[in-house]
């Protein structure tokens, strides 16, 4: 299971604040408890600041105190390529977040993934919007396939994020996204990942849905995550759920997180 | 602390690592025993470990795993080193219980060694055991055992060896057994690991 850090995000008040502050110890400080929790790659996103130039800053502060990969999350190609071009070592380890079918998307980010060999999220979407069902959100993942495919992509980087839509809205809105996770697995044989707070939007206590929606994707083969590292709540379900599912030999992650005194009930 | 680097990678349940380290000390020319001890020395300590509650239930399963794939390619070299047939050895793991690891080691070591093991398998049935006695005329006859629960039942198949008035010395083997249970059950030899049971058969095969 990929962990990708959150934290990073300008969509959250406090983080935004210390980008535009410029607040170079909170943004490490950040960057490095979310790697100590147990993240494999960290999310980064501007695009409520001032997004160019502080994806820049923020990508050079953050390589100053960790090697781990980066996630260029925006839906702008001018950010995209200059946060491409700032990156210290290997480019082709870093995920952009995202492309999809929408028009400038493919033709603005897609040629920079395309490029660098970049591993990416594509989203099931397109010019009309966040699909209403299981199928349409398949028929996208074909056509974004394909259009990959024709640029000789290698399908192994392609992460599907089927995007969950709130249970407030759908009772069925769970459900559904674990049939995409299913059906996209078995037809293409590509990754899957998703985020988790859309699940549980304007409903109570949404932590305890969120990390039940994750072990449950979990257990219906999702590869990644785009979640909150530093709570060790969420992190507990993600090793309690890979020992559930066979993917902790002798539970030896399980057990070295017993050790470490990260696992909380 | 452990000062042998592949006893410690046992310890440390690194899989690959022990498989490596195994590999590199036969290229150098070690000893196939040795090699052994070392894996056993690792191994008891991961028991030990166990027995204090430190160690998990899966970690002693693994470390099994692990000595497995180190003695499959420890085979070969066993016997190759080998010349002739030096006599029968009857072994198996006594009614009751069910563990393989630590017999599967000695019969190993004593094939290696070049006796011919007639290995009875598992929770294996006293008529069993005097069956292959009898049919083998085995000077010696190896019972495995781990359960400290299976005591009864080690006494009453050496007790129906005995009865059948066979010239057969009887060894048990296992972690927890000392002279008092070896008095008890009635057993001429006791040994807590491979190496020991091995110098027993060289004794009664001498």
């Amino acid at each position: 299971m990929l962990i990708i850090g959150e934290k990073l995000n300008s969509a959250i008040p406090s983080v935004r604040q210390i980008i535009n502050d410029k607040d170079v110890a909170a943004v490490q400080n950040l960057a490095l408890k979310q790697v100590e929790g147990g993240a494999n790659y960290l999310d980064l996103n501007t695009a409520q600041c001032n997004e160019d130039a502080d994806m820049e800053w923020l990508i050079q502060n953050v390589q100053e105190v960790t090697d781990i990969p980066l996630c260029i999350d925006s839906i702008s190609a001018q950010t995209v390529e200059r946060g491409l071009t700032c990156i210290k070592g290997d480019k082709s380890k870093v995920m952009i977040n995202s492309i999809s079918l929408e028009k400038d998307r493919i033709e603005g980010i897609l040629p920079l993934v395309i490029k660098h060999q970049c591993p990416v999220i594509g989203l099931t979407t397109d010019d009309n919007g966040i699909p209403k069902t299981a199928e349409q959100r398949i028929a996208i993942t074909k056509r974004l396939i394909e259009v990959l495919s024709k640029e000789n992509y290698d399908l192994n980087k392609l992460y599907i994020d089927p995007l969950v839509l709130p249970l407030a809205v759908d009772s069925n809105n769970a459900t559904m996204f674990f049939q995409c996770l299913t059906d996209i697995k078995r037809l293409f044989n590509v990754k899957t990942v998703s985020g988790l707070s859309n699940i549980s939007y304007t409903m109570p206590k949404r932590k305890i849905i969120n990390r039940h929606f994750l072990a449950i994707c979990m257990a219906f083969g999702m590869d990644a995550a785009i979640l909150d590292p530093i709570d060790r709540k969420i992190m507990t379900s993600v090793t309690a759920a890979n020992l559930l599912i066979g993917q902790d030999k002798f539970g030896r992650n399980y057990l070295k997180a017993f050790r470490n005194e990260t696992l909380e009930d | 602390m452990l000062t042998d680097t592949l006893a410690k990678a046992i310890l440390d349940l690194e899989e690959e690592q022990v498989i490596v380290l195994v590999k590199e000390r036969l290229a150098k020319g070690d000893s196939p025993l040795d090699i052994v001890e070392s894996l056993q020395k690792g191994m008891s300590e991961v028991g030990k470990l166990f027995e204090t509650g430190e160690f998990f239930l899966s970690e002693l399963v693994m470390c099994g795993e692990i000595m497995k794939d180190a003695m499959e390619v420890l085979e070969p070299h066993l016997i190759d080193s080998v010349s002739g047939n030096k006599g029968n050895i009857v072994v198996g793991t006594v009614k009751g219980d069910i563990h393989d690891l630590g017999k599967n080691i000695v019969v190993m070591l004593l094939k290696g060694a070049g006796y011919n093991v007639i290995d009875l398998g598992v929770d294996v049935p006293i008529e069993n055991f005097v069956e292959a006695a009898k049919e083998s005329k085995a000077p010696l006859i190896g019972i495995s055992v781990l359960l400290t629960g299976c005591q009864e039942a080690m006494k009453k198949t050496i007790d129906a060896i005995r009865a059948e008035g066979l010239n057969t010395k009887v060894i048990i083997g296992g972690n927890y057994i000392d002279e008092l249970v070896r008095e008890y059950v009635g057993a001429d030899y006791f040994a807590n690991n491979a190496s020991d049971g091995l110098r027993v058969a060289k004794q009664i095969f001498s």
